[in-house]
């Protein structure tokens, strides 16, 4: 009756976790998150940007939503309203790259409601959130707009391809601070080489309870960080009984 | 509301497809409405787009309006031709893969360059982090270029246990962390407790 099984136990098992810690959290054991250095760098890369009368860039890469690297797009998109959210208060400047269409709505409706939100609706300026077409298109113009319009700061978070270093390497060239984060993992290590401030993987989607402090958010993470504890668990019981002959776990997993 | 009902659909589907074939139709009807969406996305990015660049056109700036002038060109002669003419053979697929392909991949040859700056920039024998780097990356080149096992046959065996041992299992401890922080951020946006998507609540 049910397909995958497994999948599903764990799932339904991981969402009553995840459930159980928010309303613990609620209840008011909220949990303590460690400090993210690229997610308080943000107040200081944008205040920068303030001062200097430049621009704050920020671009997702890959703006898929349709597909199962959309994840990273809404994180970036949580990020991303945050930034806008500073950028109002301070009278920064926002401009935002959006390489595929699916997420030109999110990106809009993201920075337009954190201007709502600081009272500066009129500080929005729609052309300043720029479709760029995919692939070769988007490349070639976040490389013109670093070097033209010399942002302050290169935020990138979101899913990105070979895309990263031609646009982390721009922003160094430039002289942005420059803050990262995604989840492809072969990425992580350019934006490491060349990035001031990096998120790598899960500290990516972790960013909305970040900044916003709310309990319940706060108290999702450390669900996750149970559930991360529970995966490796089962991975080392896993490696001790398939090294002992017995293949159970292989297979409860696969049912 | 909405996000909650579209996204348990697309769960159950994948759970119940064969016990409950309507969750099927469900969610490739979804997937339809989401692929009819983006269409709609695209015309609003092109129209943004091109609003922008008719302002620039409009501007004093003589480099952005020749640049911005000749983009609107190209945007409403290529719209056309494709409509007219059958978009990929003959002259328009001809113009297509040798000229804007051509431009691309020429683009995309930039990262060697970069990859070299970057380099140049990040390895320095200042930490123990940044030592580790420089010496797993000399591995990892010398392994991947040809004339590495010709200088040294081991780097073969070394390269092959630094990408098979220590990076594997860096990269999947991360992916385990990627996949449990995706899983929870599906299920707080259902559960509607993610909102920033929505502008957030005060």
């Amino acid at each position: 009756m049910i397909e995958h099984l497994s999948a599903f136990v764990l799932f339904a098992f991981f969402w009553a976790i995840i459930y159980l810690r928010m309303e613990r959290a609620n209840r008011g054991t909220v949990p303590v998150m460690k400090s993210l250095g690229a997610l308080d760098a943000i107040d200081e890369a944008v205040g920068r940007a303030s001062e200097m009368g430049k621009s704050v860039h920020f671009t997702y890469g890959k703006s898929y939503l349709l597909n199962t690297e959309g994840g990273q797009t809404v994180a970036g998109s949580h990020i991303l309203h945050y930034v806008s959210r500073i950028c109002a208060r301070l009278g920064a400047t926002i401009i935002a790259t959006v390489s595929e269409p699916e997420g030109m709505a999110l990106t809009i409706d993201s920075v337009e409601q954190a201007y709502i939100m600081e009272n500066a609706s009129d500080q929005f300026v729609l052309e300043n959130i720029i479709f760029t077409g995919p692939g070769l298109a988007y490349n070639s113009y976040v490389i013109n707009l670093l070097e033209t319009e010399r942002p302050a700061a290169n935020i990138i978070c979101g899913r990105i391809a070979s895309a990263s270093l031609l646009v982390a390497e721009t922003g160094a060239r430039v002289g942005a601070i420059q803050i990262a984060g995604t989840a492809t993992t072969f990425q992580c290590a350019f934006f490491a080489a060349v990035c001031d401030y990096l998120l790598i993987g899960e500290e990516l989607y972790a960013a909305s309870a970040y900044v916003t402090k709310d309990p319940e958010l706060l108290g999702a993470i450390e669900a996750q960080d149970i559930l991360k504890l529970i995966s490796i668990a089962l991975v080392l019981i896993g490696f001790i009984t398939v090294n002992l002959g017995s293949r159970i776990i292989i297979s409860l997993l696969s049912y | 509301m909405v996000t909650a009902i579209f996204g348990i659909s697309m769960i159950l589907s994948y759970f119940f497809s064969k016990s409950i074939p309507a969750l099927n139709t469900i969610s490739n009807e979804l997937m339809t409405w989401g692929k009819i969406m983006s269409a709609f996305a695209l015309f609003l990015g092109a129209t943004t787009m091109t609003v922008s660049h008719i302002r620039k056109v409009q501007g004093k700036d003589p480099k952005e309006r020749f640049l911005s002038s000749w983009l609107i060109i190209l945007i409403i002669v290529f719209s056309v031709a494709g409509i007219l003419f059958e978009p990929t053979v003959g002259s328009y697929a001809l113009w297509y893969n040798v000229v804007a392909m051509g431009i691309g991949i020429s683009t995309e040859s930039l990262l060697a360059f970069y990859i070299m700056v970057a380099a140049y920039r990040a390895f320095r024998f200042k930490t123990v982090e940044s030592s580790l780097l420089m010496i797993s990356c000399f591995i990892t080149m010398f392994w991947s270029a040809p004339v590495g096992a010709a200088i040294w046959p081991g780097i073969t065996e070394l390269g092959n246990w630094l990408m098979n041992v220590p990076n594997k299992a860096t990269t999947r401890g991360i992916i385990l962390g990627i996949a449990v922080g995706t899983i929870s951020l599906g299920i707080r946006m259902i559960m509607g407790k993610e909102t920033a998507y929505l502008g957030g609540e005060e």
